[in-house]
């Protein structure tokens, strides 16, 4: 069970007031609070432990070292990945997705060749793919959703039969909530010959994952939704795919020798880690999954799927609220409108009571082309919410709705 | 910002011109046109203006977006109807200079026929909103430098 006052005093950032009013922090989709044991263990790496990885005879540079690599090992546990050196770091799933985009671009992709996306994704997981529609001459394919928010599997099932060599998919939704049949959905993309790449960006603060249940090719997910310091983010792939993959960024680290003539670059992961690396963004992830991990998923989806049940009925109290993404399946993210009252609008009037949510495309455009608005309303959980955030935004809400229609 | 600035700047002038906005839909003959929009949140306008010696003769729009930046377009069009081209980019000129607090030129929106557009400048106490109230003025802007 999770001791959610023990937890909310470990976010020192909730005892905030703002507009005479306690933080109520319903942004966590955006990005996640950090925890003290986050923020305490960056501060303690700087003061005592820094140095640059990977590069010094010295002592301190091999501790430095370790403790990076130790992060990898935590994060290959994390994800249940089969080894280690199938970890890259990188900054954050935009990185990821874009690193991927671009060796695969050089090496896997022939003109006419299929991706297959869905309408859901975010930004992030659509543009890098754009990207290679006219330099490599791909094409996109797009699953269409169901009014609730749900994937259309028959028709994923009939796309699946083109010339498809990657499926790449959110496992949860950062607008609806969705949460993906990811292993369902692999199998049939192995079957039609097709790699599959999930985006874990939203999922991997709210589910345990495990990747080779997945089986998937490859996952991406970001430090700053864990939890954890902006800067890092993680990029998993089979490791027999990344020796494959040829370097995104180059440079210092990742090479074996450089000269003139010709230059020979290293085995993966180093070889998709150019330059200085988010090192203590990194320990910080580290920190920050050391934190989930002393809770447990356990506890924090039987917390995290209780608010959302309560959020879920507080909201449909409040007069021409429409909760949008209501998927049998779905996870700590509540996008919603009002009739006539634009999300801009309902997020100043939260703000005002001290509630953060966030209103707009939620990068993603085509999903809210989809439903035919150009913005939304999002509330999201994280682990330290609790009833009275909740109530703080539907008093918030009601008071909204009777300004706007007195 | 308090519970003051808040209801300064949804008045219930702000409101009407939000449910009921002047000049929406587009009526042509359109001499300039722009369309602008703020990606962050979603508001889009576009403009339609017909310009003949100098003068507007007509300023029509259509768009979505928050009651700040329906009611900006909204009062922004009824404003500059007959309005020379001149007076149009002082008119922006210093409405925005005084939403951003750039500048700004305290006295120029006090004349009466200004009242409706003075309300929305409290907009400057809510930083993220001035981009809203500022959208219709920049994308008029864009006009006026079209053909």
């Amino acid at each position: 069970m999770v001791n959610i006052n023990n937890i909310r005093d470990d976010f020192p950032v909730l005892k905030r007031v703002f507009h005479g009013h306690p933080l109520s922090y319903l942004d966590t989709a955006n990005s996640a609070q950090k925890p003290l044991q986050v923020i305490e263990k960056v501060k303690d790496f700087y003061t005592d432990s820094y140095a640059n990885t990977h590069r010094g005879v010295y002592c301190l540079s091999n501790e430095a070292t370790e403790s990076y690599e130790n992060v990898r090992l935590k994060i290959q546990a994390f994800i249940n990945a089969p080894t280690s050196n199938s970890i890259i770091f990188t900054k954050g799933t935009t990185e990821s997705v874009n690193l991927l985009a671009s060796s695969l671009g050089h090496s896997l992709f022939s003109p006419g060749d299929e991706i297959i996306l869905s309408e859901m994704e975010h930004h992030s997981n659509i543009v890098p793919w754009q990207m290679l529609e006219s330099r490599v001459g791909i094409k996109i394919k797009v699953i269409p959703i169901f009014d609730d928010g749900s994937l259309d599997i028959e028709a994923y099932q009939r796309l699946l039969r083109g010339k498809v060599k990657l499926v790449a998919i959110a496992h949860m939704s950062n607008v609806l909530g969705t949460v993906n049949p990811i292993k369902e959905m692999v199998a049939m993309a192995h079957d039609a010959g097709a790699l599959f790449f999930v985006d874990g960006c939203q999922a991997v603060a709210h589910m345990p994952v495990d990747v080779q249940d997945l089986n998937c090719d490859f996952y991406a997910f970001s430090s700053h939704k864990l939890y954890g310091p902006t800067g890092a983010g993680v990029l998993y792939g089979k490791y027999n795919l990344l020796e494959n993959l040829p370097p995104y960024q180059t440079g210092g680290s990742m090479i074996q020798r450089v000269s003139f003539e010709k230059t020979t670059i290293k085995a993966p992961p180093q070889r998709f880690e150019a330059g200085t690396q988010p090192i203590v963004q990194v320990i910080g992830l580290g920190a920050a999954i050391d934190y989930i991990t002393s809770i447990g998923f356990s506890a924090i989806q039987f917390h995290e799927s209780e608010l959302l049940k309560y959020a879920q009925a507080q909201l449909l109290e409040v007069p021409d609220l429409q909760i949008i993404g209501t998927a049998a399946q779905k996870s700590c993210v509540m996008s919603f409108g009002i009739t006539d009252i634009h999300p801009h609008d309902v997020a100043t009037f939260a703000d005002h009571h001290g509630v953060a949510i966030r209103a707009g495309h939620h990068c993603a455009q085509p999903l809210m082309a989809r439903y035919g608005v150009s913005a939304m309303s999002r509330a999201s959980l994280g682990l330290y919410n609790n009833h009275a955030d909740i109530d703080q935004l539907v008093v918030a809400l009601h008071s909204i709705c009777k300004f706007f229609n007195p | 910002m308090n519970d003051q600035d808040l209801r300064e700047l949804y008045q219930e002038v702000i409101i009407n011109h939000n449910k009921h906005p002047c000049n929406k839909g587009i009526s042509g003959p359109c001499s300039h046109t722009a369309e602008g929009d703020n990606p962050i949140c979603g508001d889009r306008v576009s403009l339609c203006l017909n310009i003949n010696n100098d003068k507007i003769d007509n300023i029509s729009f259509d768009g979505e977006g928050c009651a700040i930046s329906i009611a900006s377009v909204s009062i922004m069009t009824k404003l500059l109807k007959g309005k020379s081209i001149a007076s149009a980019k002082k008119l922006s000129n210093d409405f925005q200079s005084v939403c951003t607090l750039n500048n700004p030129n305290e006295t120029a929106l006090t004349a009466p026929e200004f009242e409706e557009l003075n309300l929305l400048t409290s907009v400057k106490h809510f930083p993220a909103r001035v981009k809203c109230a500022t959208l219709a003025w920049h994308t008029l802007d864009d006009a006026l430098r079209s053909q």
